[in-house]
């Protein structure tokens, strides 16, 4: 008979750390079988005819060879898609910027200011999209009522060939108050003591913003540009819902032109194709952004 | 000293954690992104599941419309089949195609009956997305001959049919008899051709300064829809593909010549794109038209809209199944037919349960449930809107002949004369009608966005009729002789 307690089959870290993994597996389930899964899925299938409802059958490159020599809509829906990334995400970093900077002041209610301009982006898209068919109508909608008080005649907006893209950039340009709250938090996090010392360096108001608050703000505003023209790229729903890619197709943005492959022709392996494609473009965009970063983008703790 | 320190190593944390945050939160939300545009975007797709199990009574799944005349028919169903309840969903986009059911089929979870429009029938059934019911009518001895033929038609791919014919409607050309009368025109007698529409749409314009505020005649009505150049084309003789379904003809002459005239009407006698289009996008989404309103004409719509025009007690109106055609197709008669249809899943257990529902919603039992449900309804509505008179209560014809007979007997019978008439000259157009699941075929889907890109190409003056035509025929030629390639391959 001995004294000698069992010697423990796990450690304490090593049971710690069981239990951590335990606690994830639930996610990383999820993640494998609802993410990684399609999107390998969709890479194999991007190889394939597959149209739903009969057997999917190898066709090699097939798909991606007619996306690039025999497809027109291919061209004409990235051409659009460019169209509104190139527009909207200068744009839309603009005026979150300026949303920001306005509502940073120290006014009585300013809380509520705030809220006004961030409540916009909470709305349901559908609902949003909805509502601002009726504004742009252009008979009686708001925005050529308003024009027309002051004599000038509106575009058509949606029902135009020249102004269908910039109504829907004008539409997603009314949500960027979740942009501007990101850009409010970055411009409130910038240290008192860099305007201080700014301005008794005599830095004037625009000198301070150029020279202090622009290089405190790059990372929030590289964050927000990075976002942008991912989601941008990504543009659906409200071409989806306020045009239907028209008129003429011109609103027939890439994913709905991706949708329309996928989901009304039924040709699956070709949309998995083009979802490739936008994917390889988008990630190289964002690589290039990243490295270009290094020149804009300013952190302080790297400098210090 | 130390508190310097302090506030300096405050502020390296703090520019660290900004950094790490944004830089980070960057990254990782952008590679999520990123990757998220692998997985095709869609809507919602395949709803509830649950196929029943099999135990008394047996439940089964309905995709059609949820609203109160679905919902207060399937209540006397369900009285009426004590062994089966029904779970309701609804079908979703159907018109131009069936995203949410092909999907859900496709998984095999589809529902057990699903409510299908005609427009892209063939072009579903070919790929086998709904179950052959020829088995079912043979041992039920349900007779096809008993339904109006054109929709059976339509229903029916390689000799075998699909799915039953619920309802069916036509093109119907409505005119406006006060401003007939205004114009000195004979309000008996609508435009039988495209010369007569052209020589009355001037006058019956209405202008204000230089402003067309009504309009005699807007080819491109209603607005949203994206088959008006199929009516128009066929009122010029023009057909859409071949007999043997292999060829699109969607850019020969009868074609080409029906666009370029709908351009020369809204140019000529519309004022132009720009004021057509804005005065039709003044009604886009509204519950009412402007022909309900009083400030269109004329125009081609869809006999369904005679019971909805009951409810404009200040609208004189008339209107025919036939159709105004061009000189070149003169005494011909036009029309074409589409409507709903119910189908059963390929893959479900639940047929017989099914098939109960589908001879029952065709039958008399149904146009009496539905008539007692929607009489209801429009007393409500009469009384909610404080309408002048008697409720007009005009069903939906169905398309099996005894229940349309019974239909008939029961309440066309004492509907208004206006009414009375217009849906006799519905059933004459039916006749004569060519339906829609046959003017699709097999790249269904493909023509109808064709129609739409064409259509609006050359409103828009982006082409010509001619260079929009061609445009639209290459894309569905394309997806025709893929659709034939696949099928011959399986």
């Amino acid at each position: 008979m001995t004294n000698a307690q069992p010697k423990p089959r796990l450690t304490n870290a090593a049971r710690e750390a069981l239990t951590c993994y335990l606690f994830l597996l639930p996610w990383g389930i999820g993640f494998l079988a609802f993410v990684i899964g399609p999107v390998a899925a969709s890479f194999v299938l991007g190889f394939m005819d597959y149209e739903i409802v009969t057997p999917a059958r190898w066709v090699g490159l097939a798909n991606y060879i007619e996306l690039f020599t025999d497809d027109q809509r291919f061209g004409m829906s990235m051409g659009n898609t460019l169209y509104y990334v190139l527009v909207f995400v200068p744009l839309h970093v603009i005026v979150a910027t300026l949303l920001a900077l306005l509502l940073n002041q120290k006014a009585r209610g300013i809380a509520v200011y705030r809220t006004l301009f961030y409540v916009p982006s909470i709305v349901p898209i559908v609902a949003g999209a909805i509502l601002w068919v009726w504004i742009l109508q252009p008979e009686w909608g708001l925005i050529n009522s308003t024009l027309r008080l002051v004599k000038i005649e509106g575009p058509l907006w949606l029902a135009s060939l020249t102004w269908s893209k910039p109504a829907l950039i004008l539409m997603a340009l009314w949500g960027s108050g979740a942009a501007m709250i990101i850009v409010l938090a970055g411009l409130q996090g910038v240290p008192q003591h860099l305007y201080e010392a700014a301005e008794i360096d005599g830095a004037n108001r625009w000198q301070r913003f150029q020279h202090v608050t622009l290089p405190m703000l790059s990372p929030t505003l590289f964050f927000i540009l990075v976002l942008s023209v991912i989601a941008s790229f990504q543009v659906f729903t409200t071409a989806y819902v306020m045009t239907g890619g028209g008129p003429a197709e011109s609103t027939l943005f890439y994913m709905l032109y991706l949708y329309r492959r996928a989901f009304v022709l039924l040709d699956m392996g070709y949309a998995a194709s083009m979802a490739w494609i936008l994917f390889v473009a988008v990630l190289a965009l964002t690589l290039v952004q990243f490295k270009l970063a290094s020149r804009w983008v300013y952190y302080e703790a790297e400098q210090s | 000293m130390t508190r310097v320190n302090s506030a300096a190593k405050t502020d390296v944390q703090e520019g660290i954690s900004r950094r790490s945050l944004l830089k980070n939160s960057a990254a990782v939300a952008g590679l999520a992104l990123v990757a998220s545009a692998c997985v095709p975007a869609g809507p919602e797709a395949a709803g509830d599941e649950g196929m029943a199990a099999s135990q008394e009574p047996v439940d089964i799944q309905i995709w059609w419309r949820i609203n109160p005349t679905t919902e207060g028919v399937l209540q006397v169903f369900q009285e009426q089949h004590p062994d089966i309840t029904v779970s309701l969903g609804d079908l979703g986009e159907a018109v131009y195609g069936t995203p949410k059911y092909v999907t859900a089929v496709a998984a095999g979870k589809g529902p057990d009956v699903s409510y299908q429009n005609r427009h892209t029938f063939r072009q579903f059934a070919s790929r086998n997305l709904y179950r052959p019911i020829e088995d079912l009518l043979e041992r039920d001895n349900v007779d096809k001959g008993n339904f109006m033929a054109g929709p059976i038609a339509d229903l029916t791919w390689q000799g075998t049919l699909y799915g039953l014919p619920h309802t069916a409607g036509t093109r119907y050309f409505f005119w406006n008899r006060t401003h007939f009368e205004e114009a000195g025109l004979d309000p008996d007698v609508g435009p039988e051709t495209w010369d007569d529409i052209m020589e009355m749409a001037p006058q019956l314009n209405k202008m204000e300064g230089d402003r067309i505020v009504r309009y005699g005649f807007l080819p491109h009505f209603p607005p949203g829809l994206s088959d008006q150049l199929l009516i128009y084309a066929m009122e010029n003789g023009g057909v859409s593909q071949s007999e043997d379904g292999r060829t699109n003809l969607i850019n020969t002459d009868p074609w080409v010549e029906a666009l370029e005239w709908c351009v020369h009407m809204i140019d000529e006698f519309g004022g132009g794109n720009a004021a057509a289009s804005s005065f039709m996008e003044g009604f886009a989404g509204q519950p009412v038209d402007p022909f309900a309103q009083g400030q269109v004409s004329m125009c081609s719509y869809g006999n369904w809209m005679i019971g909805r025009y009951a409810k404009f007690p200040d609208l004189d109106y008339d209107g025919t199944g036939l159709m105004p055609v061009s000189a070149a197709n003169e005494g011909a008669q036009v029309n074409w037919s589409c409507g709903w249809t119910f189908v059963i899943d390929p893959n479900t257990e639940l047929v017989e349960q099914g098939w109960e529902f589908m001879k029952w919603v065709i039958s008399e039992k149904y146009v009496r449930a539905a008539g007692t449900v929607g009489l209801e309804l429009e007393k409500a509505e009469w009384a909610r809107q404080q309408l002048p008179g008697e409720p007009i209560f005009a069903p939906t014809p169905p398309v099996y002949q005894p229940a349309m007979q019974f239909m008939l007997d029961e309440y066309y019978s004492v509907l208004p004369e206006r009414q009375k008439i217009m849906m006799q000259r519905y059933l004459d157009s039916e006749t004569f009608s060519v339906g829609c699941g046959q003017i699709a075929g097999l790249a269904a889907a493909e023509l109808w966005i064709g129609f739409k890109n064409a259509w609006e190409s050359a409103l828009t003056k982006k082409q010509t009729p001619q260079e929009a035509l061609d445009a639209s025929h290459a894309d569905v030629q394309k997806a025709l002789d893929a659709a034939w390639e696949n099928l011959e391959s399986s």
